[in-house]
């Protein structure tokens, strides 16, 4: 991306840390203007709280979206996914509503935009607008090629919009609106474009984007149906060269397949500390939920299943800075696995909760609502078996990068570490030249810094991963395509899972002291899970793995650390000592 | 190895060919790669296929770039000249 100094029209220092949302919020446990009681009572009246939007209005939340060259307060990725989580640990919608949409359309004009499109972006993101992103159509789905929306020449270098846009979020109350046209006839990724449309130029009414869907999950957002009517726009409407919009939201969306599952992980989190505080307190066979048996195993499934699915998530943030030529690849496998994971965490917990969660009891009604709107998360922008397509035909060109990548750059597993601002320009559309989370399996300096029992469950997966090579080198072209059959799509799966093996082993390897990543139970617990998930079947863990898991999620509450492993923790204070005269 | 585009052209026909959605003789280098079945997965094959014979990483985009085989082989042949 080109460098700007965009900063003196923004009027934000970048300097300043932003303060911590979590402090800004409030314990949402606890009466307050955005506590799980009025976040339900919204949910209910499906609109978002206008107290929250207020609050991240002043703390300027869209400038974490806007690169530090720009203005914006965006260097490192994982900083940014950490500053928004408390967000995700209240109100996933808020999350989509407020800003998410506009990250996505925004990083299509970081990716393609020019000098004064970037600007403008900047400016009107930093001064609170929003911009939603209208790529989708019904009849087409991901299949964006597919799309009828159309944009004619207008004679004089401008363009004309006409077509109709659904399901998309804020399109109503957006100030601008991204769209996905088609500027030709022809078949193929050449014959589509991106237009941003300022609505504040219009003169009249050319498009209606007054109808709302309502939807089950994010119930909150003001999702929209824009139907355009000969909308005329300028020539500089045009993100990019004219016919390529796919080129263009192919590499924008690795950007946000990586960071929408690690924000997403905050709300499992977020629920996996209200389950232990109602474990704890609600009476049933004479004894707490939390002493039965069950419950214990639910719960520590889903912790197990959540510390994977972070380290996958994190490692995969991080490689957008350092392995961006690898990332069509694992942010496909981050936004297929991650979801996917933490759908089984809150279905394990959603039976915790009992009868709790299906009658929707305070102070645990939140619970019901984190599940639906989780929901939505794998559906999205880049569905589930999108994201599996992305893979499937990547698989021959992977097994030749996997074969011949035998190490791993160890920043990857530094979760913590800073980074440099991102080069959108290194992103690419290929499989890239090397297979890093593979080769963290067989790594030499991941090994070393993990216990012996860790290392033997590595050798079982580097046999599955050979195992894989040797079947995805097999298969025909013809079965890579939309059409796959079941058998094909199993195998890009099983790669997702070995991902994540390679994601843990090296985010374990790399922990700093005090770290759970640390601890050889937890490293096992995740790793069991994995090796069941890849044989196709989830047995609860042991009744010691079970007992030292949950153990250690009371500790963590009772001490008031967030369960996440890519965050460094809150450290609490160490008491003074009497006589000490720090 | 190879570097010329006339040679590279032949040798893509061949591949075109050997994917088996198409019969050799119905088409020629200025059929467009979409006409011959080649889609977007049949194009990364063929990157990799590129990039098998010609030791060239190649980003699937390249076929967006060059549409018809007479095309991808003047590309291929430049980047090679240029690697």
């Amino acid at each position: 991306m080109t460098m700007l100094d965009g900063r003196a029209d923004a009027g934000i220092s970048t300097a300043a840390a932003p303060d911590d949302l979590d402090e800004l919020f409030g314990d949402p446990r606890h009466p307050g203007p955005f506590d799980y009681a009025s976040i339900v009572a919204d949910d209910d009246a499906r609109r978002l709280s206008t107290t929250a939007e207020s609050l991240l209005d002043e703390w300027e939340a869209a400038a974490e979206f806007v690169p530090v060259s720009l203005g914006g307060r965006w260097a490192s990725t994982e900083d940014l996914v950490r500053r928004w989580r408390p967000i995700f640990r209240r109100d996933p919608a808020l999350g989509l509503g407020y800003g998410v949409t506009s990250l996505m359309a925004a990083l299509n004009v970081w990716v393609a935009g020019d000098e004064a499109q970037q600007r403008e972006v900047a400016a009107r993101l930093l001064r609170g607008e929003r911009i939603a992103v209208g790529f989708h159509e019904l009849d087409h789905g991901n299949d964006l090629l597919a799309n009828e929306f159309t944009a004619q020449p207008d004679g004089e270098g401008g363009w004309v919009l006409t077509g109709v846009k659904q399901v998309i979020n804020n399109v109503d109350r957006a100030e601008s609106v991204l769209v996905m046209a088609r500027t030709s006839p022809e078949p193929g990724a050449r014959s589509h474009s991106l237009l941003l449309w300022h609505k504040d130029a219009a003169t009249r009414l050319f498009v209606d984007t007054g109808r709302r869907v309502l939807t089950a999950g994010m119930r909150g957002c003001r999702i929209g149906v824009a139907e355009f009517r000969e909308l005329p726009v300028p020539a500089g409407a045009v993100v990019g060269p004219t016919g390529t919009a796919a080129q263009t939201a192919l590499t924008a969306f690795q950007v946000s397949r990586a960071v929408i599952p690690a924000l997403a992980v905050a709300t499992v989190d977020a629920t996996l500390d209200l389950a232990v505080r109602y474990g704890r307190e609600r009476a049933l066979y004479g004894g707490a939920v939390l002493d039965l048996p069950h419950a214990r195993a639910l719960f520590a499934g889903a912790l197990a299943d959540l510390w994977l699915a972070d380290a996958l998530s994190a490692v995969v943030v991080r490689a957008l800075h350092l392995a961006p030529a690898e990332c069509l690849v694992l942010t496909a496998a981050s936004k297929y696995l991650v979801p996917q994971l933490l759908q089984s965490a809150m279905q394990d917990l959603s039976v915790l909760f009992g009868s709790t969660f299906y009658a929707r009891v305070a102070p645990y009604d939140i619970v019901e609502k984190f599940v639906r709107d989780l929901a939505v998360v794998p559906i999205g922008h880049a569905g589930s078996t999108a994201c599996l397509l992305t893979i499937l035909p990547n698989l021959p060109a992977w097994v030749r990068r996997s074969r011949r990548t035998t190490t791993t750059d160890p920043g990857l597993f530094r979760l913590g570490d800073p980074l440099d601002e991102l080069d959108f320009g290194r992103l690419s559309l290929g499989a890239g030249s090397s297979d890093p989370l593979g080769a963290a399996l067989t790594d030499p300096i991941v090994r070393e810094g993990l216990d012996a029992d860790t290392v033997e469950v590595l050798d079982r997966l580097a046999v599955e991963l050979d195992r894989l090579r040797t079947e995805a080198s097999e298969v025909s072209p013809s079965l890579l395509g939309a059409d796959a059959p079941p058998e094909a799509f199993a195998l890009a799966h099983r790669l997702t899972l070995l991902f994540a093996g390679g994601a843990w082993a090296g985010a374990c390897a790399a922990a700093p002291p005090g770290s759970v990543l640390r601890d050889e139970v937890v490293r096992r617990a995740v790793l069991s899970r994995l090796e069941a998930r890849l044989a196709g079947r989830i047995p609860p863990l042991g009744p010691d793995e079970v007992d030292h898991l949950v153990g250690i999620a009371g500790d963590l509450v009772d001490r008031d650390v967030r369960f996440t492993i890519s965050e460094p923790a809150a450290t609490p204070p160490v008491p003074l000592e009497e006589g000490d005269t720090r | 190895m190879t570097t010329d585009a006339p040679t590279i052209e032949s040798w893509l026909m061949g591949r075109v060919v050997a994917y088996g959605k198409v019969d050799a003789g119905t088409f020629d280098a200025t059929t467009p790669l979409a006409d011959l079945g080649l889609d977007s997965v049949y194009a990364l094959t063929l990157c990799g296929d590129i990039e098998d014979e010609f030791e060239l990483d190649v980003d699937p985009t390249i076929v967006w770039d060059y549409p018809t085989i007479g095309e991808l082989a003047e590309g291929i042949s430049e980047r090679l000249a240029a690697a």
